[in-house]
């Protein structure tokens, strides 16, 4: 038994393997505060909300914390930023840990294996993702799991592209941020990420149209297709614009750091996931750029990922059953070693 | 004397030892006293010309002055070297087992001058100058292996100036390192959330689920990739892997045999033709 986590700035996405099923318990890393009074009490408790009483007032937690925020035009509040644990919600991580445990559930075996993605280093803002690395391996550790952590990019790698042994390009478009990731045969030889994603997207679009965030995010998710031809005063003109923009500045800075490194002479693929790279149009036009691009490595293919949302998920679950397999095989090979002694 | 015990690393006994300027003088002029000592006994021994019959006092005094000559040279050489913090007190202790053997030796020769006396002064007699010798060495090999990177560092860096980059490269990789090492021995507390009221109809588990059928075949072919060769616990799909990689590397060389082979035949071919002929 393994599980993999994904713990990103707007969803925290658990997947485990059941049977012939991967299951993903996928959960809003968001919460909302309300003024506590009984009528609504007993309106969430009827709804079957999670949420948490605090001395001064009620949490939201989750999806419904989402919901009820685009109801009342408020905002969220959200535990991280830029994918890491946000400076100004460090009070946010307890309630972090509760959505957490609700989404990985209790170790179903002892010391059961479980691989979490972190974001690589960002070159383009200045902050360190060590801390948040150490807190999330912490978190987990905390629930009794023998955790492992992964590069997003990496955990992309290994769930889309073992038809081409593990060697290409991951990228995970998230809301916080982009994750880039190039591998060979398994092995990360460069991985950064790029403080900008859906949520930046999201505040373009915002200031440009004067709609709420959470509204942009909402149309976002819900109905968008990024195409040139648009409504007047619509907001997917400008999720087509920034869309554009962040797919420039990635591809920009992923050639920048090639040129740091000496990758080896062979075509790589490219496979796009993340939850900031599920609108329709989106791959037609990433596609487009990084052909157009030059970039210093040949590329053989690039794809989308079958569940962008879920591929990192997919790819920590990856790597935790093979480190799981790896310490099985470890175990018996010590035990014939004890026995032939 | 406090200048005597000051120490380069505090609580490191088996560090050498600041020498001070006090010990290396007193070490120094033990050391010209003990080649004073040995001049006189060497003199004594031809002067007397002395031999297996000469007068017990020509014999005594010789001894003592040579004997204790030694001695001092030793103790003196072991003052004027850096000693650890234990080689003080091995000096210490040498000198008075030494001592103690010229003294038994003095206070028994010659009517008392029999065996096992005579082995008991000769080991403790051994054992002190044998012990002064092995100091001054071990603390002479220490000091040279303390001193090497020391003064690697300074030829180096007399010989190359370094651009700014390079130092800000340095302190960038350096503070890296720290923090890396600093984060690597962090311990958190993750608090309990047992103290935060759920709301009562909070479910235990919650989100969306979505299930989908997947065999996940990557960890399998992720495990071979990473580590080549490590097939037995994977069963078929491994086999056919390995197989399909030997069956590749012998179509190779069987490409390389008959290039090789089509050229050897053509010359055979050639010869044999010119053999018919």
């Amino acid at each position: 038994m393994a599980k993999g986590l994904d713990i990103g700035t707007m969803n925290i996405i658990c997947a485990e393997k059941e049977g012939e099923d991967v299951v993903f318990m996928q959960q809003r890393n968001a919460f909302m505060n309300l003024d506590s009074n009984d009528l609504t009490k007993n309106m969430l408790d009827t709804s079957k909300v999670l949420y948490i009483e605090e001395e001064n007032g009620i949490s939201l937690l989750g999806e419904d914390a989402f919901k009820f925020a685009t109801i009342f035009e408020k905002e969220a509040r959200r535990p991280m930023s830029h994918g890491i644990i946000s400076p100004k919600e460090k009070e946010a991580i307890p309630i972090m840990k509760l959505i957490v445990e609700r989404v990985l559930g209790k170790p179903r075996t002892k010391n059961e294996v479980l691989c979490v993605s972190t974001p690589a280093d960002p070159i383009d803002v200045d902050m360190d993702v060590l801390y948040h690395k150490k807190t999330m391996e912490a978190l987990a550790k905390g629930m009794n799991y023998d955790t492992h952590v992964i590069d997003e990019g990496l955990a992309v790698i290994y769930s889309e592209l073992s038809d081409y042994n593990f060697t290409g390009v991951g990228i995970s478009v998230g809301a916080g941020m982009t994750n880039v990731t190039l591998a060979y045969l398994g092995t990360p030889l460069m991985s950064f990420s790029i403080g900008r994603g859906g949520d930046w997207i999201d505040e373009q679009v915002s200031k440009s149209t004067g709609l709420p965030k959470e509204h942009v995010t909402h149309t976002k998710e819900k109905n968008s297709k990024l195409s040139k031809q648009v409504k007047m005063g619509s907001p997917e003109g400008a999720l087509t614009i920034y869309y554009e923009a962040l797919m420039t500045y990635v591809i920009q800075n992923l050639n920048k750091r090639l040129a740091k490194i000496t990758p080896p002479k062979v075509a790589f693929p490219v496979a796009v996931a993340g939850g900031s790279a599920l609108p329709e149009g989106f791959f037609e036009i990433f596609e487009k750029k990084l052909r157009e691009s030059k970039l210093r490595v040949e590329i053989s293919k690039i794809k989308l990922a079958k569940d962008p949302l879920h591929a990192v998920a997919r790819g920590c679950l990856i790597a935790a059953r093979t480190q799981e397999e790896g310490q099985k095989t470890g175990a018996l090979t010590q035990k014939k070693e004890k026995e032939k002694k | 004397m406090h200048e005597d015990y000051l120490m380069e690393e505090k609580g490191g006994s088996s560090r050498l030892l600041r020498r001070g300027v006090s010990i290396y003088y007193v070490g120094s002029m033990l050391f010209v006293a003990g080649i004073a000592l040995v001049a006189l006994g060497s003199a004594f021994i031809m002067i007397f010309q002395l031999h297996y019959g000469s007068e017990a006092n020509q014999i005594l005094y010789t001894t003592i002055f040579l004997g204790t000559g030694i001695i001092l040279v030793l103790i003196g050489i072991n003052m004027m070297i850096k000693q650890t913090k234990k080689g003080y007190y091995i000096i210490g202790l040498s000198a008075f087992i030494s001592s103690l053997a010229i003294f038994i030796f003095a206070s028994n020769y010659l009517h008392n001058w029999y065996y096992p006396i005579i082995n008991y002064v000769l080991v403790l007699y051994i054992m002190g100058f044998l012990v002064l010798l092995g100091n001054a060495f071990g603390n002479v090999t220490l000091w040279i292996i303390e001193n090497r990177p020391e003064a690697m560092v300074n030829e180096e860096s007399l010989a190359k100036t370094y651009t700014d980059e390079e130092i800000q490269r340095d302190i960038n990789e350096a503070t890296r390192k720290s923090v890396e090492a600093a984060a690597s021995e962090l311990q958190f507390e993750v608090g309990d959330t047992g103290d935060i009221k759920l709301g009562k109809s909070s479910p235990k588990t919650c989100g969306l689920i979505t299930r989908v059928k997947d065999d996940i075949e990557e960890s399998i072919s992720l495990k071979q990739t990473i580590k080549p060769g490590s097939t037995e616990k994977w069963g078929s799909i491994g086999i056919d892997k390995v197989s399909m990689q030997l069956a590749e590397t012998m179509n190779q060389q069987k490409v390389g045999k008959r290039r090789f082979g089509g050229f050897k035949e053509r010359i055979l071919k050639r010869f044999g033709k010119q053999k018919d002929n």
